[in-house]
């Protein structure tokens, strides 16, 4: 059996056994509620670098299975579980969570009590941690978590060459997950530095700006070439996106002291009360001024969706998709 | 009654408190008088009375409501509406259905329909066919090969389901099938037997706002009814896409079916192999598996149901648990819920003990782990069948039995109610998790979660206890290993286990159910307990708090009236200022709703979890007289350990519980009891019986409802006992009472508070001693004891309550035979009658004898005397036989009713025809009655038959009982007995041509021809009375309802003050 801590930065720390790949990680620490879904969420660019803790005790029961990928790898740095399980069982299953961890080089964390970590962080707000299988000192590993800076924004994610030719629709990628890019057929994705004049010179009817990971605010120059779309070309904003498109707006971003990162998250119309349960995982809220809510959380009143008033800009905090990459029936994007 | 218990007394009362926070006026319905939902302070205007339509459209006229709520009350709620609103009365007198109306009840409960509205979704349905004769079933059967599944349409639990692998099973099963459905409706079903069942609960707004409670898994694969099969929540071996797939399914079905305010269960097969979905069934109404869910989450499901009947949504109701969130969600958990069932097999030792899609458990247990392993574990203990987890608690079968391939094999093939243990034994043997589901279909998750608890007790059976590791000993608390399997393990004993992880500080924390798994600080969670964790989230306080421990699973002999009263004791605890804090495991129970007392901690009730919550909470009393017998054996084990037991003394409990102690109260008393002894051997109960005289009543000491307890008639019949019963031993003696034939047996409840004792109800049995008086009906006030034996019950009462110093219930049982007064039995607790005497009489006794325990005498209450009620109550009793074909229906010393129905009226006769009538007896105003007594009843069962003759009845007879009543002017049409020409008697009860059967038993020449006839007449729904004293009441019953008809009175019209 392999040790393995997790260190909150604050110092608060976990020691428990390793069930993935081995070393040493610095990241945000997210706690997930779902039951389900470790697969996807590790594998969702908007992971990068999070070191996420599953609150539900039995993880990796049915396996891993590729043809469920939200992206060609994983992006996560660690997944922390209260019980690894022993056993796959699933007709579809190709391998076990642990292997993937391994090759993917996610730290697992297996054994601690995930529900004090997780009634912690929600208790004291998001925090960095540090996870690792080699050094244990709680003191050290507190201090480096809290002097490391973390990059997440810097990596450069997938374009297709669709946007060679003219595309009614064009998904400028932040970190799109296979599922929410499925429900844009067709797309033509750039990449986060295409400058508005070039998207522009495709004629898009719509632009699409993807979820993603780390901070939006430091998308600084992606939001000056945003503002210039403003106005001219329908604008949808997805999670991060959203944000991002809310700050070219003029809006205020801000971090929340506990992100949501769940399945279960009731979004409603303030107007009407009708909503959607959504999956959402994001850490940052949007605040006005300027814009007309949609959707607002029915948990804690942070806005979810919305529009400018003309109608030509909307986004979306959640994921506006279930798990299968589909669209809740009837629902509209923009 | 089974597939129907305590849980929708669970969801009628939350419902009840849920329309009243939004000002509305309620009208409840119900014949069990047991239910807290009865209680009249629960709705506005309660009704026990028959749920019947004749009966409900008179409520309906006289109060004439604005709405009617049919989705709570379970099948017979549902089915209730349908029928009102398709007869017609509901739009007579201006009532709307909500909660689903009668087109969603019918695209989700009639086959054709269903299968229609599955369809033009696109969902896979089983193929299927639906029959309404037995003709065109076999037809069916032909076109789909065997297995098939056989559904009746319109009943609860599966009731008249099976499983059929031939041609003669396919018969049997549909006449039997056809005849059960109210719309003699039947689907003939392809099978999927061995597929995964996944089921969910969904609930749906009038905004179009779903949700989904939370999925379930059934351990037992399709086959086993869900209300039979071991259930874990969340479900577990499905992959994120698989279930998504499936909770979208969920609601387009709910949006298909049309159901808008209000919940629905629904029911999928996946195949394991490659993931194909079918649909077998919805319920589109609150059901045990969303009572189940309820508890299983935190999330009230009856609840916001009710809520959303009358129009709110769900984003306007507070979740009630986190305090800050709203009903629109989906709850998540962070631990692991097991769901097992307590069977009545011992009960029924002629019934076929093979599970399958017609529900056989009488109740469950629920457990909650931070694991699936110390869930499992604690849910096998809390079943109280004497196990202690899952095996190595000395109580499993011998190695040779549990190592016998072949035996394992047809353990795991052929699923009965100990299958998880031979799970054990399977992988004890050496079989992989793969053989395991070969023959069993369970999927390698569950079994590999076995096989995780057995690696562990392979480790620590190599220890003693001075030898073991805390760090092992911690992970096999971790992993639920009982304190008593520990023991056998290290060939310790129980006791110095605790005390030596209590030393160790080996001791659990407590986490909470709060229905969002952590993300929100919870204002009103509840509790369970851990090993597997560090930190602790128990919320014990300082205040002044008292403890009451419930009664568990429900199982024959203990019900909802034990949780009735844990109820009342809560809520008394807290109009006096103090916490109530409840321990229960049985998730259909009121006790175990989130807002019945200040904290819940839902734990097996065990020495050492009770002891591990009386650690944390310290309270300053436990209350265990109410919870039935679980606490109640727990009683000296508590005391020793230092609990403040508060109420009657331990000591005094013991005194009525053993036979020498209570024989030398009586005499010192100056009372009699009937001729007894105690045998701890065959020659010595062949002597006592010969001295006492035959017949004699035997059983073993120490049980609960009778169990085992026969009545014999000679020496050969007690020499056949006695080599059945082989537990004969000083450590397990057999008890030999004189029966007392033809004598009237009378049930007393008082309260008493050391000082004063008042009689709660004096109850008179209708019929004789030797039935059981959990299976007898029973009057209150009596009808036919004179004055003089009245007074001597209440003097005799009095004596022994001030005997035994009893502070808070007690229940004494006599028989009065000619002028002399016998006792029977005497129980210083809460007992069965405690909620019928409450409803008879309008005092919460239960509430009273509570306050009596936190030190008000009882004229500081204003309880000064005995109240006898100008009206009568008659309590029935409801019996499972149904569910048991083949099974001899006659009444015995040995109790094997499983729920209970009241009947009220001015006059006896129409208040026993009520409670007959509500106990679905399907009582005719005219037709043929079977009239087949024994010799001993021949000459008394003629006076019944003339006056049957002559309210206008033809009697039907076998030959015998012929001659005698043809000598009484009775015309009769005589028939064979079986076996002697056709058409026989059992032929006319099949041809619907008798319309209700007396028929006293005969002795054993003749049990079996008439086990077939009466359990013929169960299978048909043929009324019958199996002793002359219910004959009797029926006969007066019928002439009183002929004369007068039936009126309706609401319980607090019987009651004004």
């Amino acid at each position: 059996v392999t040790r393995a801590i997790i260190v909150l930065e604050d110092g608060t720390a976990f020691e428990g056994r390793s069930f993935g790949a081995e070393g040493e990680k610095t990241g945000e620490v997210i706690f997930n509620t779902q039951i389900i879904g470790y697969q996807e969420i590790l594998t969702d660019p908007a992971s990068k670098g999070q070191l996420v803790c599953m609150g539900y005790p039995h993880i990796g029961n049915y396996g891993i299975n590729e043809r469920l990928y939200e992206s060609n790898h994983a992006h996560a740095s660690a997944l922390i579980v209260k019980e690894y399980s022993k056993i796959v069982s699933n007709w579809q299953a190709k391998g076990s969570l642990g292997d993937f961890m391994k090759k993917h080089g996610v730290i697992g964390v297996e054994g601690i009590d995930t529900r004090a970590l997780t009634t912690h962080i929600r208790d004291h707000g998001e925090m960095k941690g540090i996870v690792s299988t080699k050094a244990f000192d709680v003191e050290a590993l507190a201090a480096k978590a809290k002097g490391t800076k973390l990059e997440i924004r810097n990596s450069k994610f997938e374009t297709n060459s669709k946007h060679e030719v003219r595309n009614s629709k064009i998904v400028i990628n932040i970190g799109i997950s296979k599922s929410v890019l499925a429900c844009f057929p067709g797309a033509a994705v750039v990449a986060e530095d295409t400058s508005a004049e070039k998207i522009l010179g495709l004629q898009p009817e719509e632009v699409i700006i993807s979820s993603g990971p780390g901070d939006p605010r430091e998308l600084t120059s992606l939001i000056a070439e945003v503002k210039k779309l403003v106005g001219k070309v329908k604008l949808l904003g997805i999670q991060n996106g959203a944000c991002v498109l809310a700050l070219a707006l003029g809006c205020t971003v801000e971090r929340l002291k506990v992100g949501h990162h769940g399945m279960n998250i009731p979004v409603v119309d303030p107007a009407t009360g009708k909503g959607e349960i959504t999956m959402q995982s994001h850490s940052y809220g949007v605040k006005g001024p300027g814009i007309e809510v949609v959707h607002k959380n029915l948990n804690d009143g942070t806005i979810e969706a919305f529009r400018t008033k003309k109608g030509d800009c909307a986004g979306t905090l959640y994921y506006p998709i279930d798990q299968r990459g589909k669209l809740p029936e009837g629902y509209k994007l923009v | 009654v089974i597939g129907q218990a305590c849980e929708f007394d669970y969801s009628g009362s939350q419902a009840c408190k849920a329309l009243r926070e939004e000002g509305y006026e309620t009208i409840l319905v119900n014949s069990n008088p047991a239910t807290i939902m009865t209680d009249p302070g629960m709705a506005d205007r309660t009704y026990i009375e028959p749920l019947e339509p004749e009966f409900i459209e008179k409520i309906i006229a006289k109060e004439r409501p604005d709405a009617l709520l049919p989705t709570l009350g379970g099948q017979t709620g549902l089915n209730m509406g349908f029928f009102l609103s398709k007869a017609g009365i509901l739009q007579k007198y201006g009532v709307e259905v909500i909660g689903a109306n009668a087109a969603a009840i019918e695209r989700a409960e009639d086959r054709e329909k269903f299968k229609e509205t599955m369809a033009s979704i696109g969902l896979a349905v089983p193929d299927s066919g639906i029959a309404t004769t037995v003709e065109e079933g076999m037809a069916l059967g032909e076109k789909f090969g065997f297995p098939l599944i056989l559904r009746p349409a319109f009943t609860m639990g599966g009731a008249g389901g099976s499983c059929v692998y031939n041609v003669d099973e396919l018969k049997k099963g549909l006449e039997y099938g056809l005849e059960v459905s109210p719309l003699h409706q039947i689907l003939v079903e392809q099978s999927v037997l061995g597929w995964k069942e996944v089921e969910f609960e969904v609930i749906r707004d009038c905004k179009d706002n779903v949700i989904i409670v939370t999925s379930m898994e059934n351990i037992d694969p399709m086959g086993v009814h869900t209300g039979d099969s071991i259930v874990v929540a969340p479900a577990q071996t499905c992959t994120t896409e698989e279930l998504v797939d499936l909770e979208n399914w969920c609601r387009k079905i709910i949006r298909a079916v049309g159901i808008s305010g209000g919940g629905t269960n629904i029911q999928f097969g996946v195949n394991p192999e490659d993931g194909r979905v079918v649909i077998i069934e919805i319920n589109p109404r609150v059901s045990r598996s969303s009572a189940l869910a309820s508890k299983a989450t935190g999330f009230p499901i009856a609840r916001i149901a009710a809520k959303l009947a009358i129009g709110l949504s769900l984003d306007e109701i507070v979740n009630q648990v986190t305090g800050k969130t709203y009903a629109y969600f989906e709850p998540t958990v962070d631990y692991a819920v097991f769901k097992v069932c307590r069977f009545a097999f011992e009960k029924f030792p002629d019934a076929n003990q093979i599970l399958t899609t017609s529900m056989k458990a009488v109740g469950e247990a629920m457990s909650i782990g931070r694991n699936y392993k110390e869930s499992l574990q604690k849910g096998l203990r809390s079943l109280e069948y004497g196990r202690y987890g899952l095996g190595a608690d000395g109580r499993d079968e011998k190695p040779e039995i549990a190592g016998d391939i072949e035996k394992i094999r047809n353990k795991l093939v052929y699923p009965q109610a100990d299958r998880i243990f031979w799970l054990r034994h399977a992988i004890k043997y050496g079989l992989t998790d793969q053989e395991v589901y070969e023959l069993s279909k369970i999927d390698p998750w569950f079994t590999h979660q076995i096989r995780e608890i057995v690696e562990m007790e392979n480790k620590v059976v190599k220890y003693k206890l001075n030898t073991i590791p805390d760090e092992l000993l911690k992970e096999a608390k971790g992993l639920g290993f009982s304190d008593r399997q520990i023991a056998f393990l290290t060939k310790s004993d129980e006791v110095a286990v605790y005390e030596h992880r209590k030393k160790r500080g080996i001791t659990p924390v407590y986490k909470l159910v709060d229905t969002c798994g952590g993300e929100f600080y919870p204002e009103k969670p509840y509790f369970y307990s851990t090993y597997d964790d560090a930190t602790n989230e128990c919320r014990a306080t300082d205040n002044k708090k008292i403890m009451v421990l419930g009664g568990g699973p429900n199982r024959i002999g203990q019900g909802i009236e034990f949780d009735y009263c844990c109820c009342h004791a809560s809520f008394a605890i807290k109009e006096e200022g103090y916490e109530a804090i409840m321990v229960n495991s049985n998730p259909e129970t009121v006790s175990t709703d989130f807002d019945t007392s200040t904290r819940l901690y839902f734990e097996p009730l065990t020495r050492e979890d009770v002891l591990h919550i009386v650690d944390a909470e310290k309270p300053e009393g436990v209350i265990i007289q109410f919870g039935g017998q679980t606490p109640l054996n727990l009683a000296k084990q508590l005391e020793d350990a230092g609990v403040p037991i508060i109420g009657t003394s331990v000591n005094s409990i013991d005194i009525a519980e053993d036979r020498k102690r209570f024989k030398a109260m009586l005499k010192k008393l100056k009372l009699t009891q009937p001729d007894n002894g105690t045998a701890i051997s065959v020659e010595q109960a062949r002597k006592i019986a010969k001295k006492v005289g035959y017949p004699v009543v035997v059983r073993p000491s120490y049980v609960l409802g009778g169990r085992a307890m026969v009545i014999v008639y000679d020496e050969a019949d007690l020499d056949e006992y006695m080599a059945k019963a082989v537990f004969a031993s000083p450590e397990r003696p057999i008890l030999v009472d004189k029966f007392l034939e033809d004598a009237i047996e009378v049930d007393v409840d008082c309260v008493s508070d050391g000082k004063q004792t008042v009689i709660c109800g004096i109850m008179e049995h209708i019929e004789e001693a030797g039935i059981h008086s959990g299976d007898s009906a029973c009057a209150l006030p009596t009808f036919s004891l004179s004055k003089a034996i009245l007074e001597e019950i209440r003097q005799s009462t009095f004596s022994m309550a001030k005997e035994l110093k009893v502070k808070g219930l007690m229940n004494v049982q006599y028989a009065v035979k000619g002028s002399t007064l016998y006792v029977l039995e005497v129980n210083p607790r809460a007992s069965r009658t405690v909620p019928f005497v409450a409803k008879a009489t309008g005092i919460p006794w239960a509430k009273v004898a509570t306050k009596v325990m936190l030190g008000h005498s009882l004229t500081e209450q204003g309880i000064e005397q005995e109240l006898i009620p100008k009206h009568f109550s008659v309590k029935e009793a409801v019996f499972p036989f149904n569910r048991f074909p083949g099974v001899d229906p006659v009444l015995g010393p040995e109790m094997k009713s499983t729920g209970e129905v009241m009947g009220a009226d001015e006059d006896l006769g129409v208040a026993y025809m009520k409670a007959e009538i509500a106990a679905g007896q399907k009582i005719p105003m005219e037709g043929k009655v079977f009239i087949s007594v024994n010799d001993r009843d021949k000459r008394a069962v003629t006076d019944i038959a003339k006056r049957f003759d002559t309210l206008g009845y033809k009697i039907v007879a076998t030959a015998g009982t012929a001659d005698v009543l043809r000598k009484a002017n009775i015309a009769i049409e005589e028939v064979a007995k079986l076996n002697e020409g056709r058409p026989d008697v059992l032929d006319l009860v099949k041809n619907g041509e008798i319309k209700m059967i007396i028929n006293t038993p005969g002795g054993k020449k003749t049990k079996v021809d008439e086990t077939k006839i009466r359990s013929g007449a169960i299978m048909h729904m043929v009324p019958i009375i199996t002793t002359l004293n219910g004959a009797r009441a029926t006969i007066n019953g019928l002439e009183a309802v002929k004369k007068k008809g039936f009126d309706v009175k609401a319980l607090q019209d019987y009651h004004l003050k």
